[in-house]
């Protein structure tokens, strides 16, 4: 397997750049790509974290998976990208710094465009399309936390084989939760899909859970990276899930601060619990005034749904930003009636 | 009371902005004022939060003291500044965005300085040194954690204003206090050697907000109650968080060393380490492989403080040891009468 320079021949493995571009002021813009390649031929998996800057448990849970795993015991190869977007990464932000743009909605990108869609074709082409599954690690920031699994069982351009297998990969991952569908277009999974190849993506926790629950994050993620191995064959070893059964949502709305910006406190009586139960106009959370105090409005639900785990904590809110996720219960799946029930620990 | 143009009259409450500098760009520097003045004479209270931009607990803290107290409830004047550097507010950081300077390390500041320089000069001439006392809330920003009360035990200050400000500490509730630190040019020094007794509370930080947002405020707005309640500004019983407190000379910071990297904590809050005994990791962000064990420089007990999110550049605060100078059993000390 070689990824421009970086070469890492049958029970090795190899650490290198992947350079894609420069900046105004000559700064490489370079992808970290660790290659592990076992000593048998088989499927290439590509798993990586913070394709927005700021969101680093993947990262954190990829090198534990690197300090664990040994390639001697792996078929085929894993590419494991730690960090995609290394200047959000620098800068503790979601976008590319040198352009301010979303990485993750670039489509395929752009080879003669700014340096986040000259990013988005070159990660494409020169990693992500090697792939036979592809696993892209979200979480929240330092000041979100969202939890869950998704995959899109509804999208075009792809075959039912592939959305089939999307949806394998997923409910191998191990979470208890997995959305089938979002709203979020451009994104690499979308378009690794659109390519054929198996894809989904994982949102890990986040900051505000870090404190109490870092250790249970970073065993998920090198549990769950393992498990979508030994669905594919990789490594012989038992699938080990969060739960015996997971739980497939569909994301009906999303929630906003609209035209509030302040101090936004969730609602206390809503709990932290995920799939809670709610109406259309229940009061989610309140907006207060930062320099006064004063309550400036309530935050509604927009419709009757369920509150799925997705939220921002930091209590510092701009107008029209996304605060968590409104869905419905589609299908409660038990993992033993599945094809890989025979892999299942 | 009056504050530049913002004045509230006995029983009244106001809230204005005061200017102290603009931006080459002519964006005005200003902090926002509250005054809540009582209708008995009595002391002058400061409270305020934010000097830090990013450190927003003690800013919803004091606004939900607003909401819940009203001029008549109180003897004297509370004068309140939910954040104090605005732009480090906006930007979500801790440094002013102006000139990249930390607010909270100027000292008494500089009229004809930088942005941060003048802000801190014309606040403390123009609010701080209008208080009778002054209780100065940080907390960590959205990554970081730290939970206890800072007043100043030093030989160069008056028996009375340590007295004081020690008393304040204890009455604001949190069950650890530190009585010296190694931070220096803080404009709390400034105020304590002026006379002006006062405390720094940190109040949590973000890593607890999902799970504790809540506690944290209702025990910071409690906290700054207490206060009042000890300074014969406020009717009602002292609460705090626990029966008896400790105070800890706070003396040495642990780092995170050389390296930049993911830094995994492997030892708690409250474990009592060796010099050289082993603190944290820190990995490679790339390839996961271990940089360097994170050592104390010293003996001590690692107090609650310290970064939760695990990006860590070079050199950056990761914890804090001390050692235990006091422990407290408030219902023999001169809070007694006040719980």
């Amino acid at each position: 397997m070689k990824i421009g320079n970086i070469e890492c021949k049958p029970g090795s493995r190899a650490f290198g750049y992947l350079e894609v571009d420069r900046t105004t002021s000559e700064l490489p813009v370079n992808i970290p790509i660790n290659i592990l390649c076992g000593p048998e031929d088989g499927p290439v998996l590509v798993v990586d974290a913070a394709i927005h800057g700021n969101e680093n448990v993947g990262c954190v849970g990829i090198g534990q998976f690197l300090r664990n795993i040994d390639v001697s015991k792996i078929k085929g190869t894993v590419i494991a990208v730690p960090v995609v977007n290394t200047s959000g990464y620098e800068f503790q932000q979601r976008e590319v710094k040198w352009d301010g743009k979303d990485l993750n909605r670039q489509g395929g990108g752009d080879p003669n465009g700014t340096v986040a869609q000259r990013l988005a074709y070159h990660y494409f082409n020169e990693v992500v399309s090697k792939a036979d599954a592809f696993i892209d690690i979200h979480s929240g920031g330092t000041d979100g936390h969202v939890f869950y699994t998704f995959y899109e069982a509804h999208l075009k351009g792809t075959t039912p084989e592939v959305i089939e297998r999307s949806k394998e990969l997923g409910l191998a991952f191990g979470l208890a939760d997995v959305f089938c569908e979002t709203p979020w277009p451009g994104t690499f999974e979308e378009v690794a899909l659109k390519a054929g190849i198996p894809s989904i993506s994982v949102e890990l926790g986040g900051g505000s859970d870090w404190r109490y629950h870092a250790q249970e994050f970073l065993d998920l993620c090198e549990q769950g990276i393992k498990n979508v191995m030994i669905l594919m064959g990789m490594l012989d070893e038992k699938i080990r899930t969060q739960a015996p059964t997971a739980k497939i949502w569909r994301i009906t709305h999303e929630v906003f601060s609209g035209n509030y910006q302040g101090f936004f406190l969730r609602n206390p009586d809503l709990g932290p619990e995920f799939g809670m139960p709610l109406k259309n106009g229940d009061v989610y959370g309140t907006m207060y005034h930062p320099f006064t105090g004063e309550k400036i409005g309530d935050i509604l639900i927009p419709a009757d749904g369920h509150l799925l785990h997705s939220a921002r904590l930091w209590p510092v809110i701009p107008r029209n930003r996304f605060l968590t996720i409104i869905g419905d219960l589609v299908e409660e799946v038990d993992l033993r009636q599945t094809k890989f029930a025979h892999l299942l620990a | 009371m009056k504050i530049a143009h913002i004045e509230a009259k006995p029983g009244e409450r106001a809230f204005g902005y005061l200017t102290a500098d603009e931006t080459r760009g002519r964006i005005p520097v200003q902090i926002p004022v509250n005054i809540l003045c009582g209708t008995e004479d009595g002391p002058v209270l400061l409270v305020d939060a934010a000097l830090h931009g990013d450190e927003n607990i003690g800013t919803v803290c004091i606004g939900q003291l607003l909401r819940t107290i009203e001029p008549k409830d109180i003897k004297g004047t509370l004068i309140a500044v939910p954040v104090v550097n605005t732009s480090g507010f906006e930007f979500g950081q801790r440094e002013v965005m102006w000139d990249s300077k930390d607010l909270n390390r100027q000292k008494e500041g500089d009229p004809n300085g930088t942005t941060s320089q003048r802000l801190a000069y014309t606040y403390l001439n123009e609010v701080v040194y209008k208080a009778d006392y002054w209780v100065d809330i940080h907390s960590g920003g959205p990554d970081a954690f730290v939970w206890y009360s800072i007043y100043e035990d030093n030989p160069d200050l008056t028996p009375e204003v340590i007295a004081k400000s020690k008393d304040m500490a204890l009455a604001y509730g949190l069950k650890d206090v530190f009585c010296r630190t190694p931070w220096h040019g803080t404009l709390h020094e400034i105020s304590v050697r002026r006379g002006i007794p006062t405390i720094s509370p940190e109040m949590g930080g973000g890593a607890d907000f999902m799970y504790h947002g809540q506690e944290m405020i209702d025990i910071g707005m409690q906290g700054i109650v207490n206060v009042m309640i000890l300074l014969g500004m406020y009717d009602g019983k002292i609460k705090t968080q626990a029966p008896y407190a400790k105070v800890w000379d706070a003396k040495h910071e642990i780092t995170s060393g050389p390296n930049h990297g993911i830094f995994l904590r492997e030892r708690q809050w409250g474990d009592h380490l060796e010099k050289g005994e082993l603190y944290g990791r820190m990995y490679h962000p790339y390839t996961g492989e271990k940089l360097a064990d994170i050592l104390a420089p010293e003996a001590g007990t690692v107090l609650n403080s310290g970064r939760v999110w695990p990006v860590v550049v070079r050199n950056r605060f990761a914890t804090i040891l001390g050692d235990v100078v006091e422990d407290i059993d408030l219902s023999k000390s001169n809070l007694a009468k006040f719980m």
